[in-house]
């Protein structure tokens, strides 16, 4: 089974995006940012979601923490941000193994990207 | 203290780069370029990131505007990023000085290292501290306590200068400097500023000491102090004084008041602390 770290503050969104996901996967759930890396290094986690909002100010340390942990600087993250910040966003960092998406996606969208990440890695 | 960087743009554009550079650097921001370093105030910018386009207007015309204003905004090194860089663009940013185009998007750790390596390669020689003393050099501390006074610091500001009465000896010797030096350094802490103002001068920035008296009797504890160490009757020390909000928010007006300071301090006789005017 694939396990999938879920960053999100907002306990509501996460109950959300589990929902997306069928028993062949894993959920853990963590609304800290700040120890995510850890998390996600200690669970094995084989792709991180990090649902940002609006709010990336966290988004860069979260970025240079993973990127400096041997185990977590090539796991797969997607992050999800508000609509309107998708597109600066995207315009402006190229981050490595991160894809941006809108927090709205649909759910079948997602499922199916996380589905053939993890089977691609 | 961290170092200044300004983004000029719109607030979108400034939102990302200000959440990236968050814990290495303080950001600023200015959405109208002509205005651009009115709203970083006195405070000092060491580096602009723009995109290529500000409004309507090139960036590269903003930045030649720029470099035309007196002070130190010619010397500020800028980083234009646009999504295509072409040989025209690299020829533009060729023809003002210290300025660098870099792609969009930008990878964010590689990013930070060519923005550390800008600023690192364009501190210049008044950031490394004074070869004998170990100190910083005065336009560092200008900028220092600049930075200070721009966040509402309050302090005074002592100019504290070595004089030898032998015109004939080569000078203040390094060991009267050092000594000079040691006895200020005892008796401040991190929150001061101190730096070697001139051959045989110190400039020390005091927060929060804003009474007349606390002024004058730590000058006198310092100068005492000189007087007990150096024990030659050829050497004698003046000092300028100056105190927030009394002769000034700025650096250089408080600079100034001290400067006069000296000179009263000079003309009054040996080994004499004085302010131009309380």
């Amino acid at each position: 089974m694939k396990t999938v770290l879920l960053i999100c503050d907002k306990l509501q969104e996460i109950n959300r995006i589990r929902r997306y996901f069928d028993a062949s996967y894993v959920i853990k759930a963590t609304n800290s940012p700040g120890n995510a890396v850890d998390v996600a290094a200690n669970s094995t986690a084989d792709l991180v979601l990090y649902h940002i909002g609006a709010d990336y100010s966290k988004l860069f340390d979260f970025y240079r923490n993973m990127q400096g942990n041997e185990i977590t600087k090539n796991l797969s993250v997607i992050i999800m941000a508000d609509i309107n910040i998708v597109k600066t966003l995207s315009e402006m960092v190229a981050m490595q193994n991160t894809t941006i998406v809108a927090s709205s996606i649909a759910k079948e969208t997602l499922s199916g990207m996380v589905d053939k990440m993890l089977r691609v890695s | 203290m961290k170092k200044n960087l300004l983004i000029v743009g719109e607030k979108s554009f400034y939102s990302v780069f200000a959440a990236m550079f968050e814990n290495v650097y303080t950001t600023h921001w200015d959405a109208a370029s002509p205005d651009a370093l009115k709203t970083a105030g006195a405070r000092p910018i060491h580096l602009i990131i723009c995109p290529v386009k500000i409004k309507n207007e090139s960036s590269f015309d903003f930045l030649a505007r720029l470099r035309g204003l007196p002070g130190r905004a010619r010397n500020i090194p800028a980083v234009v990023l646009s999504s295509t860089v072409s040989s025209d663009l690299i020829r533009r940013s060729h023809s003002i000085s210290a300025c660098e185009v870099m792609k969009l998007p930008v990878e964010p750790l590689s990013f930070e290292k060519q923005i550390a390596t800008i600023l690192a390669n364009n501190a210049g020689a008044y950031e490394k501290p004074d070869a004998l003393t170990g100190l910083h050099k005065k336009r560092y501390a200008e900028e220092q306590i600049a930075e200070m006074l721009a966040d509402g610091k309050k302090g005074s500001l002592f100019l504290i200068d070595l004089d030898h009465y032998s015109f004939a000896s080569s000078g203040i010797s390094d060991k009267a400097l050092l000594t000079v030096r040691d006895i200020i350094q005892a008796k401040i802490d991190d929150s001061y500023v101190l730096a070697v103002a001139s051959a045989g001068g110190f400039v020390l920035f005091a927060p929060n000491m804003k009474q007349q008296q606390d002024i004058e009797d730590y000058a006198s504890v310092i100068i005492a102090e000189i007087k007990s160490k150096i024990k030659s009757e050829e050497i004698f020390v003046s000092m300028g004084l100056a105190v927030t909000e009394r002769h000034g928010n700025n650096y250089a007006q408080l600079f100034q008041y001290c400067d006069r300071g000296l000179e009263r301090a000079r003309g009054l006789g040996k080994n004499v602390a004085c302010f131009y005017q309380w």
